[in-house]
Order: C-alpha cells, then sequence, then structure tokens
C-alpha cells in the first residue's frame, strides 16, 4: 500500500493572523496544519495493521514548509517530498491543487489521505479538486475509515442530520475530521528518525506544471484586508427596582422574544 | 486548555540567546543533538507537557492513590497512568542516558529545560519516572551484574528510589539504624525501616528497585558507616531476564499529606516478613558518597519542580488579571462614571504581577545557568579530564537551586493566589494546588536550613571561599561592565552595591566561624544567618541573571522589532528587580553585622 498524505504549513493557530504587504497570509513562525495530523495518523494506523505499507508526506509551501515536512516524519512515515517553486507564491486553492495533483501523479499512491480543511485558508475544497485531477473518487470528511483486503476504502461521514456510510475502490482520496482519533505525540526515537528520512524538493518544471497556471498572477485577487471592528461593549441594566421590565423591553426591542 | 502554562520562549531564551547553547549542541559528546533537533525536543515536550501530562493533574489530586495494607499494594488513578505512560512512552528520558544504556546525551540545560515542562505540567509525572536516571547512576557505579541490571532497568521502564530517611534519623541521615548482615554468598540481608520513601509502591511498572542506604553490621557510626545496596522488589535472574522471588521489602504505610498527593510517599519495612536481599553497589562501601550523587540530582529536580510551578502560577494569575475588570483607574477613583478597568492598570497589582514575574524568570535563568554549569562537567568528562571549578560552581549554586527556588516559589505562589482575590481559594483554578503541591520542596531532600548550612559550611568555608569569590568577581566585573549600552547603568550601580554587602555577609560569617575554634559559642552567629545568607546570595544571583537578560534584550530591540513585547518585559523585570529587591540586601547584612548571642540566651521557657 503507498499512501501520500497532503500536509500544509500554516501560521500558529494560537496567534493573530499576520499578513503581508501582497495581502499573503505570513507564514513566519509556522507549523503543520493541526487538522493535518489527524490524516497523517490514519496513514500511520494502517503502517500498523497492513504489511509493507509506505507512508510519504507531501507539501506545497515556502522553504519553510519543510518544517511540517519534518514534524510530519517524526511523528512517521517513510519519506517526504516538498515542491517549492518562487511562481507559487500567491497561489489560491485551485493552483495549489493543481500542483499537488501533479505531484501525486508522480508518487501513483493507492491512497491520498488529507485533512478535512486547512486551518489557516479553511475551504476544505482541495481534495475534492485532487480527485477530480486525478479522476479518483472522494471519500470526504471521514470520521472513521478502514481498508479491506480487497482494495475498498469505507469511512464514515457525520451529517448534518444523518451518518453516512461509503465506500470506494482503491485508489481514492479521503478527507478526515478531528473527530477520526488523536493523532500522536512524535516520540524521542521519531525526531532523531526523521532527521535521516529522505525528503525531496521538487520544482514546478520537474512537475511539468507551467509557471503562468500558478502563482499570484493566476488566483483570485485579494483587495483588502481589514480587522473586524472590535465588538462593542454590552448594554448593562442597572437593577433599581425596574431591571426586569427593562431587560424584557430590551429582549422585545431586539426581537428576542 | 489545561492548567499547565509553559514559557517556551524564556526557555528558548535563555539556551539560545542568553547561554549561547547552539556553541556546544551538536558537538562533542552531543554529537547527535544539534540545535533543531533541541528546538524539536523543547516544542514536542511542550505539546506533551501542556497536553496528555497535565491532563491528569486535578483528577490524580482529587483521587490519590489508594493503599491495600493486607497485599502492601498500590493502585493509582487511572488518569495519572495515562499521562505516566505518554512520558514513558515518548522516550525523552533518553536524552539523560549514556550511549551504553541505549541514551542520547544531550546537555543538561537541555535536559533541564526539558523537564521544567513535565515538572510545572505534572510533577509527579517526572517523579515517577526516575528509573533511567538511577539506573544511569547504577551503571556508573555498580559491578557487571549491577550494570547488566541498569540496562533491565531502562529497557523495561522499571521504578526507581532513594532510600534513606528513617523515623529517627530525617536530616541527620547519620543516625540511620537500617542495617545489612553479610551472607555467605556475598549478597546481604537488609532489616529496617524506612519512612518517607518516593515512588516506592505503585502499579505502573512490573518492578521497582530501591537503592538503600544502611550499615553493615560493625561499621562505623555516622555517615562515614553507610553503605549502599540495590534492593529489588522482585529478584531478577540476569541471564534470561526473568522476574523472579517476591524480595522481602514492602510498602507498610503510605502517607497522606498536604500536596502531591499522587506521589506515594512511603513507609518501606526490609526484611520483616522474609529477607531484603540487598547487592553492595559497586561491591564498595561507599554509601554516603554514592548517595550524594543521587541527592544532588534530586535536589536539582526539587529545586526546578518549585520554579516551574511558580512560573505556571504566575501565567495563570496575570491571564486572570488581564481578564478582570474592576474599579476605576486609580487617577479617576472619585468618578462613578469612569470606565471599569482591568486590575492589570491597578499600580498594587502590577506591583505584585512583577515581583511574581522577575523570580520566576529570574529563577529560571538560575536552574538553566546552573544547568550549564553542568554542561561544562559533563564536556569535561567526555573528554577525559576534570574541570574542578565548575565542580565547585556547581556545589554553590546547588543550594541556592533548591533552597531558593522552593522557598521564594512558595512566597510567590501565595501571591499569585492573592491577584485572584477570593477566586484564587477556589479549587475552580489551579493556584491552590500549586501552593499544596509546592510546599514540599523547602521540607524533602534537605530543608531550607540544611540547604542554608550545606552553603555556608561545605561551599563556602571549606571551598575557603573559592567558588564563591569567582562567583562574585563576575558579578562585579559585570557591574562595571558597560552592558545595556547606558540604559542599564542604574541597575548596574545597584548590582554591585548589593555584591559588597553580600561579600560583607560572608567575610563577617566567615570571621565567627574561625573564631569559633577559640570561643566554641561564636558559631551560633553563624547559624543564626546561614539561612538569611542563602537568601541574599539568591537575590543576588538572581538580580545579576535578571541583568544579563536585560542586557541581550536590548540588543535585541536594537535591531528589530521582532518579539518587541518580550524582550521589553525582560528589561522591565531586570530593572524592577535591581531596584526594589537588591536594595534590600543592606538591610540583611545590617542585621547579620549586628547578631548577638540574646537569642540563644533565652531560656526555652520563655519561647
Amino acid at each position: 500500500m503507498n499512501i501520500v498524505v497532503c500536509v500544509k504549513y500554516v501560521p500558529d493557530t494560537g496567534s493573530q493572523p499576520r499578513f503581508t504587504a501582497e495581502h499573503r497570509v505570513d507564514r513566519a513562525g509556522g507549523r503543520l496544519s493541526e487538522l493535518d495530523e489527524y490524516a497523517v495518523e490514519q496513514a500511520l494506523r494502517v503502517v500498523d495493521t497492513v504489511p509493507g505499507t509506505r507512508v510519504t508526506h507531501l507539501t506545497v509551501g515556502p522553504p519553510a514548509a519543510a518544517e511540517a515536512l519534518r514534524r510530519a516524519l517524526a511523528m512517521g512515515g517513510d519519506a517526504a517530498v516538498h515542491v517549492s517553486d518562487d511562481a507559487i507564491a500567491g497561489s489560491d486553492a485551485p493552483a495549489t491543487a493543481l500542483i499537488l495533483a501533479a505531484a501525486l501523479r508522480r508518487l501513483s499512491p493507492d491512497l491520498v489521505l488529507c485533512a478535512m480543511a486547512s486551518t489557516d485558508g479553511g475551504t476544505s475544497l482541495v481534495p475534492a479538486m485532487l480527485a477530480e485531477h486525478l479522476e479518483m473518487p472522494q471519500l470526504t470528511f471521514a470520521s472513521e475509515m478502514s481498508l479491506d483486503e480487497g482494495g475498498t476504502v469505507r469511512i464514515r461521514r457525520e451529517a448534518a442530520s444523518e451518518v453516512r456510510h461509503l465506500a470506494a475502490g482503491l485508489p481514492a482520496v479521503v478527507s478526515v475530521t478531528d473527530r477520526i482519533g488523536d493523532p500522536r505525540y512524535p516520540s524521542f526515537k521519531g525526531i532523531m528518525a526523521a532527521k535521516k528520512k529522505p525528503l525531496e524538493t521538487w520544482s514546478l518544471a520537474d512537475l511539468g506544471v507551467p509557471a503562468g497556471r500558478v502563482g499570484a498572477a493566476a488566483a483570485t485577487v485579494v483587495d483588502q484586508i481589514t480587522a473586524r471592528p472590535p465588538r462593542a461593549a454590552g448594554t448593562i441594566v442597572p437593577d433599581e427596582g425596574e431591571g426586569g421590565r427593562r431587560l424584557a423591553g430590551f429582549l422585545s426591542e431586539q426581537k428576542f422574544i | 486548555m489545561g492548567h499547565y502554562k509553559s514559557n517556551l520562549r524564556d526557555l528558548e531564551f535563555n539556551l539560545f540567546e542568553v547561554f549561547g547553547r547552539r556553541e556546544i549542541l551538536g558537538t562533542g559528546p552531543f554529537a547527535e543533538v544539534d540545535e533543531d533537533t533541541a528546538r524539536s525536543v523543547l516544542d514536542e515536550v511542550n505539546r506533551l507537557a501542556t497536553g496528555p501530562i497535565a491532563d491528569s493533574f486535578e483528577d490524580a489530586d482529587r483521587h490519590p492513590p489508594v493503599f491495600d495494607p493486607a497485599t502492601h499494594d498500590v493502585t493509582m488513578p487511572e488518569s495519572f497512568k495515562r499521562s505516566y505512560q505518554a512520558w514513558v512512552d515518548a522516550e525523552w528520558w533518553r536524552l539523560e542516558l549514556q550511549p551504553e544504556l541505549g541514551g542520547t546525551p544531550a546537555p543538561r540545560s537541555l535536559v533541564w529545560a526539558m523537564a521544567e515542562m513535565v515538572l510545572g505540567a505534572n510533577p509527579a509525572v517526572w517523579m515517577f519516572a526516575c528509573g533511567p536516571a538511577f539506573a544511569r547512576l547504577l551503571f556508573e557505579l555498580g559491578t557487571p551484574e549491577q550494570k547488566r541490571f541498569a540496562e533491565m532497568a531502562v529497557e523495561r521502564h522499571w521504578g526507581a528510589t532513594m532510600v534513606l530517611t528513617e523515623p529517627d534519623a530525617g536530616s541527620d541521615v547519620g543516625a540511620g539504624r537500617t542495617k545489612a548482615i553479610a551472607q555467605p554468598d556475598g549478597t546481604w540481608h537488609i532489616e529496617g525501616v524506612k519512612r518517607f520513601i518516593t515512588s516506592a509502591e505503585h502499579d505502573m511498572a512490573e518492578n521497582i528497585f530501591h537503592l538503600v542506604l544502611a550499615r553493615p553490621e560493625g561499621a562505623k557510626p555516622g555517615t562515614k558507616g553507610l553503605s549502599m545496596f540495590l534492593v529489588p522488589k522482585f529478584l531478577v535472574d540476569l541471564e534470561t531476564g526473568e522476574l523472579g522471588e517476591r524480595n522481602g521489602v514492602y510498602v507498610t504505610n503510605v502517607e497522606k499529606k498536604m500536596g502531591l498527593k499522587v506521589s506515594t510517599t512511603c513507609e518501606l519495612t526490609l526484611g520483616e516478613k522474609h529477607p531484603a536481599i540487598g547487592y553492595l553497589v559497586g561491591d564498595t562501601h561507599d554509601g554516603i558518597r554514592q548517595m550524594f550523587m543521587v541527592i544532588e540530582h534530586a535536589r536539582m529536580m526539587v529545586g526546578a519542580k518549585a520554579i516551574a510551578t511558580l512560573s505556571t502560577g504566575y501565567l495563570n494569575a496575570l491571564e486572570f488579571a488581564k481578564n478582570r475588570l474592576q474599579g476605576a483607574d486609580l487617577t479617576r477613583a472619585g468618578d462613578k462614571t469612569a470606565p471599569r478597568v482591568p486590575i492589570t492598570h491597578h499600580p498594587d497589582v502590577r506591583r505584585e504581577l512583577m515581583l511574581q514575574k522577575s523570580y520566576a524568570e529570574a529563577m529560571r535563568a538560575l536552574v538553566l545557568y546552573t544547568a550549564t554549569i553542568q554542561d561544562q562537567i559533563q564536556i569535561a568528562e567526555f573528554e577525559g579530564r576534570r574541570d574542578e571549578a565548575a565542580e565547585a560552581l556547581n556545589d554553590l549554586l546547588l543550594p541556592l537551586v533548591k533552597g531558593v527556588g522552593s522557598e521564594r516559589s512558595y512566597e510567590l505562589l501565595a501571591r499569585s493566589l492573592q491577584t485572584l482575590g477570593g477566586s484564587g481559594f477556589l479549587q475552580d483554578y489551579p493556584i491552590e494546588q500549586y501552593i499544596r503541591d509546592s510546599k514540599i520542596d523547602s521540607l524533602y531532600e534537605g530543608t531550607t536550613a540544611i540547604q542554608g548550612q550545606d552553603l555556608f559550611f561545605r561551599k563556602v568555608l571549606r571551598n575557603q571561599g573559592a567558588a564563591l569569590g569567582s562567583l562574585l568577581g563576575e558579578i562585579k566585573a559585570f557591574a562595571a561592565s558597560g552592558a545595556g549600552n547606558g540604559r542599564l547603568k542604574v541597575e548596574r550601580a545597584l548590582l554591585d552595591e548589593a555584591a559588597d554587602e553580600v561579600k560583607a555577609m560572608a567575610d563577617t560569617m566567615a570571621g565567627w566561624a574561625i573564631s569559633s575554634m577559640e570561643t566554641p559559642r561564636e558559631v551560633y552567629k553563624v547559624g543564626l544567618n546561614t539561612t538569611r545568607f542563602l537568601m541574599a546570595l539568591g537575590d543576588l544571583v538572581l538580580g545579576w541573571l535578571l541583568l544579563r537578560q536585560a542586557e541581550v534584550a536590548l540588543n535585541a530591540l536594537s535591531v528589530s522589532e521582532q518579539d518587541k513585547d518580550f524582550y521589553t518585559g525582560k528589561v522591565g523585570a531586570a530593572a524592577f528587580f535591581a531596584q526594589t529587591v537588591l536594595p534590600r540586601l543592606a538591610a540583611e547584612r545590617r542585621v547579620l553585622a549586628a547578631t548577638g548571642q540574646d537569642l540563644m540566651d533565652l531560656p526555652e521557657s520563655s519561647f
């Protein structure tokens, strides 16, 4: 079994989002997207159950994005591929999917694993786009995943009003939610081993992707970014005997009651 | 979010910006651990500590271990077992071990930085997991069979204990009555009752090995007559690795305590039911020296634990204070229409917070500075030489880490709780537990009184002031330097004065010690001031370390805007400490100089 996990280098969710002068996400001090850890974990669980499984982590991003791959490798897996090229800067989700798909064709996986979304862009669309590019079935938003020996992948998807059980033949693209099982913490051995695992860097030319189809020029343009206004202070109703009445009046004014 | 608030930024600041650890990482004994690896270690341990390790902190306090006197077994809370297992499985403890034991040696400074996060998140996890550290020592000191035992202990995650204290031999270790009786086969039978033995029983490991101080029959009284024995809970077949018979060492009571409840504090009875078989460590009678290698490690751990707890206490108090709206700004106190402000705006709250911050960060620096001296010792050992100056300085600093670290942390955690007002008294916040859990730190592994005596009599007097002199020299040189480019002028002058006060205190005490050879009662004057001197030297070193940090911070601020708040806080903390804490040393010196015999002459019935 050959599994490729698509991962992303994102800004730390603990801090305020920052943007560059070109309205791009400032990834300084970034990390592996927390949601991606769930996809990595699923791949590693397959390793534990299906002998001979090989896991490769794949990312598209600036040079610093290699850090996300190192962390994924510290959790486990065999190798990593980093697609990095100056022409990629400013790419939107369709362009990113185009590049990932080109890299995936070269890696010819049996199973492509993704998170349900990135913690920065958050479109949730890349897995579907990958399935389209690769002409593979897509099983998105999996809260459970299993593989059977006949080459079928099954997932459980929790929708708003029902639970769906879906199946598809391999190769397939699966995206997983954060309910699928807690990711492991990299161990000491994992960190030491990760330093020795192969990490290749590919350019657009390596993949035969024309630079003109990706990057800022090919992307949706972000015109402006403004911070949301801070929330206005609430209204305090002091109770001087009339508190209940005034509260009811306020709620009725706002059409809550 | 869990209770634990780590300060990874400050750990990295100390290691990489102040103490220049990148110079030794990836070289010599630490070839396998380069800077990138070290940063990954800290990052991952931080996640593990704030996550699964911290998770059981509260639950294990409310549902402490259960002791069954009939079977002598202890059942640990399930929540705590998970935290412990997460730490054991992650294997970061390998950084403490030599390669022969399956380790990858890292500088002690990195190990203690990592330890801080575990000790702050759930200290008992670190304490129960001392097996590898004790196995390392056994491997260093032991016979070939004991080395094999140590290898198994590491591989199979056995627990470990240090067994010194007895009901009538606490601070006075030399009064120990537990005896060792030689057997014809070369082993020993140990008989006696030991008390206050940490981690002596639990159900998280298949075996536990005790390092026991006992007196061979016919040996001298006092500490000199004590030998150290390896006494495993289960005997081990060193060929097959199979566990054999249950050894005659049983836990006969588990204490009910104020705090740190998940750590089992045990009474250990040896040789009562059936013989407790012991093996003389290294086949040599050198117990107290051997045990001191364990004790020194434990003292560093205790100080680091206390300080880690203060740091998370302060950060919890800070978060509360930033969000707690109460009262108007003091300048508009009479104005009923004035907006309510976060209590961080109130001068008294600010002062309290800054006192906590400056001590917490200064004492973190003290732990890591001491650890860098241990790095030097490690490097010297690797190169086949001894760095005696570094060893003496480490000896001098350990009572500060342990004594000052535990006293100041406990005292300031009360301030952290105070910041929360009445809410601080509730179990809704972790600080009441921090206070209960950290009180032990000024007690075990030598009380503060013992640390003060150790500092003055052993580390200053017996060393003829060499280590103290060179440390004071370094502090005076810094005070006289141009550090801070004019910005730290006032603070450096205050540091210089404080160094003179401490020097005068040491000289006066040394004078009394010398005259006590003629007039024995003069030594009382020393004894009345050893704790005072411990705390004073502590404040001086803390003030110096904060100013060194401020110098680094000012340089960083002069080149970029990055981390501006962090660096500005460093300068602010150093200035606050120099201006409000260091001047108090003059009063301490006056009190010390005026010491007479009045207190010793006062009849006991008048107390």
